[in-house]
């Protein structure tokens, strides 16, 4: 079926008078008659009393009246009955001359079923600009609107799987620690109260018990962490990361009063964060860098700032063991370790947990080592790309 | 009669639920030579018999030097048993510390708005657990004053 108008489009009416109805004019109407025919959006035009006048190919597939059947016919039968009053005092205003932004609406194919648009009123004028008609313009938002709606059902459904999942491990994370109390409390009475009777083999099973009770007491508290940086709003202030550094620094000093590390901490560095949740992250990076350059003379842990083309990207630097690099996408997973216990005490929260930190101040944590020469912990924050 | 004296007969009012809990508490305190008497109770409703002497502490004696109050008690739990305690002219300001495993931020705003005079994390390191009680013990039970009243 042609594009068929009881009246032409714009294009033939608002061309220059002066350039009267010449072949140019009559090409012009060819080429938007074709544009509009060939739209997957269903294009029609009303009279200002809001009679169908023209119906294009997709007005027919979308609506499944034909030119014929609807041409002059009014357009409030498009219109599904409950939005009918609403949709009829937009096409007032847009008569009037107002301009509207497209709405969505629900109309009515010539079978009944209902049909989702989007819809664009605007008012057709002539060359002297008048007011002659208004263009509609209806696109099908049905199968979009359907997979909106199934992908937020699909989110929030897995948003809420989620945090059923975190106020769960954290529910069992903290309810472990009362039993685990008992479990420490009551090795440590067995060697005061007890130890006359104990054989040096049960002494040192019940230091095997402390010992892993207490690993387990860690875990536990960095689990609760970890579980704690999800929750809660961030406080985002100005922060002095060099100040939050070095209080890092000098409790892992007054913790492992042998270790010599020399610990470099750029002046000046500040950020827009949350510093409660930013000294965690300090902490584990600072941390980490403690841990893995204990098997060297020289220790030496570098934080500062790279800063180039206005993006700062933060970095705490180490040359202690590293790491191979072909694992450095595992890194962040929580219980991750690229070292044995033996080697270095860990559990694998730490980084997963200064992933999610970073992560939740629309910042990228990475990494680069080389095995033997030290590791570098970068990171962004504030949408700050590397 | 010297402070210390008077101090020292006066008890020390646990509210734990947790028997081991109580238990490591208490070892806590005689390994650190606290040795005010301690009455342990088992819940909320107990723990307001004694404070308010009736029921089957009609006849206890002096108020407690210091409540330690668990937050999670069965029938009428710690924050219940504080805003009782502070509703009451006899003893809005006895000492109330609340020890517990809660690292709820809000059940912390909760007890202080509620008049807690201290809010304690149980540690889960006994080492560290021992450490808090001792501390608590020694402020609360030997250096504090606490009101003689009712």
């Amino acid at each position: 079926m042609p594009f068929v108008t009881s009246r032409p489009l714009a294009g033939g009416e608002v061309g220059d008078d002066s350039e009267g109805p010449g072949r140019s004019s009559r090409l012009e109407r060819f080429h938007l008659a074709a544009i509009v025919d060939s739209s997957d959006d269903a294009i029609f035009s009303e009279s200002l009393d809001g009679g169908i006048t023209s119906w294009n190919r997709s007005a027919e597939r979308m609506y499944g009246f034909t030119a014929a059947e609807i041409v002059g016919r009014h357009s409030r039968l498009l219109i599904a009955e409950d939005r009918r009053e609403r949709e009829l005092e937009v096409f007032e205003r847009v008569a009037l001359g107002e301009r509207i932004k497209p709405f969505e609406t629900v109309h009515r194919r010539k079978d009944g079923a209902p049909v989702e648009v989007s819809l664009a009123l605007s008012p057709i004028v002539d060359a002297a600009g008048r007011r002659i008609g208004i263009s509609a313009i209806s696109r099908d938002v049905s199968e979009t609107n359907r997979m909106r709606r199934s992908l937020t059902q699909a989110r929030d459904a897995a948003e809420a799987a989620n945090r059923e999942l975190e106020a769960f491990s954290y529910s069992v994370a903290h309810d472990l620690r009362s039993p685990l109390r008992s479990i420490d409390g009551y090795s440590e009475a067995l060697v005061e109260d007890c130890e006359a009777q104990l054989s040096p083999d049960g002494r040192r099973y019940l230091g095997f018990i402390r010992e892993s009770s207490q690993l387990m007491a860690r875990l536990i508290e960095d689990i609760l962490t970890l579980a704690r940086v999800a929750r809660g709003d961030l406080v985002v202030e100005t922060v002095d990361l060099t100040g939050l550094a070095r209080g890092v620094a000098s409790r892992l000093e007054r913790r492992d009063p042998e270790r010599a590390v020399e610990v470099v901490v750029e002046n000046w560095l500040t950020a827009d964060c949350d510093a409660r949740l930013m000294t965690v992250v300090l902490e584990n990076l600072i941390g980490n860098a403690w841990k893995f350059t204990s098997k060297r003379t020289g220790a030496l842990i570098e934080v500062g700032c790279d800063t180039g083309g206005g993006n700062r990207v933060f970095f705490v630097r180490d040359n202690g063991v590293g790491f191979d690099m072909k694992y450095a996408s595992k890194l962040f997973g929580v219980f991750q370790r690229l070292h044995s216990t033996h080697e270095f005490e860990g559990n694998g929260v730490g980084l997963a947990t200064v992933q999610r930190i970073v992560h939740r101040h629309h910042g990228r944590v990475w990494t680069e080592s080389v095995v033997g020469e030290g590791t570098t912990v970068y990171f962004t924050l504030n949408g700050d790309v590397a | 009669m010297s402070l210390a004296g008077q101090n020292i007969d006066r008890a020390l009012l646990l509210v734990e639920d947790n028997p081991r809990d109580a238990d490591l508490i208490l070892r806590s305190l005689k390994k650190n030579h606290l040795l005010n008497p301690v009455v342990t109770v088992h819940d909320g409703e107990e723990a307001l018999d004694y404070v308010f002497a009736r029921g089957a502490y009609a006849g206890r004696q002096a108020l407690p030097q210091v409540v330690f109050l668990d937050l999670k008690l069965p029938k009428l739990d710690g924050q219940e048993v504080l805003r009782a305690i502070r509703a009451d002219e006899r003893t809005k300001y006895l000492p109330v510390v609340i020890l517990t495993s809660s690292d709820d931020e809000l059940d912390l705003v909760r007890s202080l708005v509620g008049g807690a005079n201290s809010y304690v994390r149980k540690p889960v390191v006994f080492a560290e657990f021992s450490e808090a009680v001792r501390q608590l013990g020694l402020y609360w039970l030997i250096l504090n004053e606490a009101p003689q009243s009712a």
